[in-house]
């Protein structure tokens, strides 16, 4: 990456998705193993070893780096498989690892001294001192900044600790800081920082009621939708609920963060690289969304504006509406 | 938690899948209109056997798939196309997977999906994304959700074309299969062309319009069904013949 | 039975924005009455409140200390601003004991003696070795924990005291945005303290009528009281030294010296289940989490 450009890092919930990226324009790809080691452990995604493997290969065949996600808190008593996924990464050749587990970071830091170590956004270091803290201890490179975060703050944090920064470009808007959220877990019992799955699908029903679709995680009423009405996932943060009588979506709208208009605003701010959400979403979503951030990030590289390319995403969008969450004042 | 013995016993095995066959070789016909149509004339014996053929075909053609599938926990999903008669079942996880046709109203699923059949062939060659679709309620799914994300997500990683599926399937009765496919497509256009004239003729009396295409779908009822008989004998005769070479 | 070290009890930071009066009232009768042996003063949940006791604090300290408590000091949760880095290092440089609520901490302290709070996720033994060699003298436990797993870190925490919550709505999520604010159609810039509205949080109901969560302005947390009964027990068997109780809107002497008994095994857990469900009026006692089910749950 030279000075002044976005390095584009893209979801990979499966092999096909990896190369839909990697075709699509990713400097680099960020995936995880099929297991609880990844926030991301739904039935069906991620990559054995041999998968990995082969996706490296594919990535880096063409100039793409790949960065492995072992992101959730190990269980007391049952480090094991984080420390063998840390291992596996290494032993595929992976880029580097985003990790969140401060035992974990440690056992990296002993073990694989010349891996890569990127801070997770699931150990939502939101300041100068927390980043100062994983960067001293852990020889952390590059920081996943928590989307609660406003342009100047990054801006400032960028300026102040001069690490890497990894921001969100598209996906979803979380209120909650994360990596330390139990509504899943007291509502399902399934905890998402251990489990790596936050509403988990197993735990996640659709019931029709009166012309209603009333979504539910576990036995609690999450959600109910209108015919037509647009949906949000079914995670406690994009419930609608009752305060004073009135019910609202209390902590966040269906909505996605879709940062492409302010990439300028973004590169000023120092960040190093943009994060694209969405290693549970299918190849189609890879191709388009990526594919999309590609364009701006080359029309941006030649002077050009971005607007044309603005709507592009929005049927990609959770409830088919956008926001800049945090980056701007006023969503707070 | 459904067994694949219980998929056998609801089997109803109505027609749907056989209507395909055309889509995958006229690619630029009608092919959704083709699989509507077929769902509809096609005999519950020829919609079996290529639903079986082609199901074991796309596995073979995909080795990391019946894998995958196998990994995933036992279940059974009805997908059911909103503008087709009739569904399908799938079942899969911990045995083979098994696909048959039943009843848009059968019981007994894991978790049902409802959408248009273009977006449900969309979905499995991989041109759309199940969340937009969700988010935008052009994709319904009922039941055990973990079911179908573990079922989308396998299916997935698959570069899957149904048109190239079918193709497989066929093989080397692909000429025949497309001459039988060039006169359902030519059918089926002109049939929709003469409906659509007649609707804008006699809108808003859709009923007329409707009593219009039952007569015009009557006329060609049984042509089709000798020619999609003539599929069926073609595929016995290969699958001797693919039993004797064995 | 005799090898069991004395079970501390610990007051945790009050949680909700109680007029600066009251919070003064409620840390004097806990000096003088309440039987517990650490009390953590400190805003934990939102930096726009943190002035308010600010002229009560030192009173509070002195009053606690001299009742012969151990006053320690919790930070935010979440911090993000300049000022709350700057709150952060006075807090560290106070002399109180400080609770780290956010990483942040473990960097401005840089190898002092101090407690990592619920707040931090420590969630195996791991990291709590790590921790302890980085200065932590005690660590308090996430909620979320199921009791397997906080007897597995206190069996082998050594020199480095384990602390769990035995009492209170648990903590669920710290945020950015306010929800308290947004649940009366403010902004967080301009919220007007609507926090302080609600002394024990605002229910938050959900769309079938079932009140499953408390927000306590950017805080969310459960609706029912977590509480630790019949597990105390083998808690403190498997190492672990200090239960805390979070402030609420009730007689928190009475429950403190309830809790003091339960320890004491002067009084069974049945009797002490009794008189909180008594206390609370209908809101339900929850233990989910601890017996390692969805954390709304009672068995």
């Amino acid at each position: 990456m030279s000075a002044g450009t976005l390095e584009l890092v893209c979801p990979a919930g499966t092999p096909a998705a990896l190369r839909a990226a990697v075709d699509a324009g990713a400097d680099s790809v960020y995936c995880g193993f099929r297991d609880r080691t990844n926030a991301r452990n739904y039935p069906g995604l991620n990559f054995d070893p041999e998968e990995l493997a082969e996706g490296i290969a594919y990535a880096h065949g063409r100039g793409c780096k790949v960065l492995v996600a072992i992101n959730t808190f190990p269980p007391a008593g049952d480090t094991g498989p984080w420390c063998l996924a840390v291992d596996r990464a290494a032993d595929a050749g992976a880029d580097a690892v985003i990790l969140a587990d401060i035992g974990l970071l440690d056992y990296a830091t002993r073990t694989h001294p010349q891996l890569r170590r990127h801070l997770s956004v699931q150990a939502s270091a939101a300041n100068a001192p927390s980043i100062r803290y994983y960067r001293d201890h852990f020889g952390v490179k590059r920081v996943v900044l928590p989307r609660v975060l406003s342009i100047d703050e990054v801006s400032a944090l960028v300026e102040e600790t001069g690490i890497e920064t990894e921001v969100f470009a598209f996906g979803s808007v979380g209120p909650m800081s994360e990596g330390r959220c139990f509504l899943s877990s007291y509502l399902c019992g399934v905890s998402p920082t251990s489990e790596g799955a936050c509403a988990p699908a197993n735990h996640v029903s659709y019931v029709e009621s009166d012309g209603r679709v009333l979504s539910k995680l576990g036995p609690v009423t999450l959600n109910a939708f209108a015919p037509g009405e647009p949906a949000a996932y079914p995670t406690p943060c994009k419930g609608r609920y009752l305060t004073h009588g009135r019910a609202s979506y209390l902590f966040e709208e269906p909505v996605a963060l879709n940062a492409l208009a302010i990439l300028p605003e973004l590169r000023a701010a120092g960040v190093t690289a943009l994060k694209i959400e969405g290693r549970q979403r299918s190849r189609a979503y890879v191709t388009q969304v990526v594919g999309t951030f590609r364009q701006a990030l080359d029309a941006l590289a030649r002077g050009h504006a971005v607007e044309p390319l603005l709507s592009t995403l929005r049927q990609e969008a959770e409830g088919g509406r956008e926001t800049f969450g945090a980056y701007r004042k006023g969503w707070k | 938690m459904q067994t694949h013995q219980d998929l056998e016993d609801l089997g109803h095995a109505l027609p749907v899948l056989a209507g395909a066959p055309p889509t995958a070789i006229e690619a630029d016909g009608t092919p959704l209109a083709l699989l509507q149509f077929g769902a509809i004339w096609l005999p519950r014996s020829v919609a079996h056997a290529v639903a079986v053929a082609v199901l074991r075909s796309v596995e073979r053609a995909h080795p990391r798939l019946p894998r995958n599938l196998l990994a995933l926990d036992p279940a059974v999903v009805h997908v059911i196309p909103n503008d087709l008669p009739y569904g399908f079942a799938l079942a899969f996880g911990r045995e083979p997977a098994r696909l048959g046709v039943i009843a848009r109203e059968a019981h007994g699923a894991d978790a049902t999906i409802r959408a248009s059949t273009r977006v449900l062939v969309d979905l499995l060659e991989g041109r759309i994304d199940s969340d937009s679709l969700f988010f935008r309620r052009d994709l319904i799914v009922s039941g055990n959700t973990a079911v179908v994300v573990g079922l989308r997500n396998v299916l997935d990683r698959e570069p899957l074309l149904l048109a190239d599926e079918l193709a497989r399937v066929l093989g080397r009765f692909a000429p025949a299969s497309r001459a039988i496919a060039r006169r359902l497509n030519g059918w089926v256009e002109a049939l929709l062309e003469r409906v659509s004239a007649a609707h804008r003729v006699l809108h808003p009396r859709e009923q007329d319009a409707s009593a219009m295409f039952r007569a015009e779908i009557d006329r060609h009822r049984s042509e089709i069904a000798a020619l999609t008989a003539r599929l069926a004998q073609f595929e016995a005769r290969q699958k001797r013949r693919d039993e004797k070479s064995a | 039975m005799s090898a069991i070290a004395p079970a501390r009890l610990t007051l945790g930071p009050l949680l909700f924005h109680w007029p600066a009066a009251k919070r003064r009232d409620f840390y004097l009768r806990i000096a003088d009455e309440a039987p517990v042996d650490t009390v953590y003063l400190g805003e934990v949940v939102c930096s726009k409140r943190e002035s308010a006791f600010d002229p009560y604090l030192d009173e509070a300290v002195r009053r606690l200390q001299a009742a012969g408590k151990t006053v320690v000091h919790s930070t935010l949760a979440l911090v993000t601003t300049p000022r709350e880095v700057r709150r952060l290092r006075e807090s560290a440089e106070h002399g109180l004991l400080v609770e780290a609520n956010d990483v942040a901490c473990l960097d401005v302290l840089a190898g002092a003696p101090h407690v990592v709070g619920p707040y931090i996720n420590v969630i195996n033994e791991r990291t709590r070795d790590v921790l302890a060699s980085q200065g932590a003298i005690r660590i308090a436990l996430p909620v979320e924990l199921p009791e397997a797993s906080i007897r597995t870190i206190a069996a082998g925490a050594g020199a480095t005291a384990i602390e769990v919550q035995a009492f209170g709505r648990q903590p669920l999520s710290v945020a950015m945005r306010c929800y308290h604010a947004r649940s009366h159609n403010l902004s967080k810039d301009h919220c007007q303290l609507v926090c302080g509205l609600d002394a024990d949080g605002l229910t938050a109901t959900s769309m079938a009528g079932e009140d499953v969560l408390t927000i306590n302005g950017t805080q969310t947390l459960s609706y029912g009281y977590g509480v630790l009964l019949d597990e105390i027990e083998r808690l403190r068997e498997s190492g672990v030294g200090y239960f805390r109780l979070s402030p609420h809107d009730l007689d928190m002497v009475r429950v403190a010296t309830r809790y003091r008994e339960l320890l004491d095994r002067q009084r069974e857990p049945a009797a002490v289940a009794a008189e909180l469900r008594a206390m609370l009026a209908g809101r339900p006692l929850i233990n989910g989490f601890v017996r390692g089910h969805a954390g709304m749950t009672w068995s």
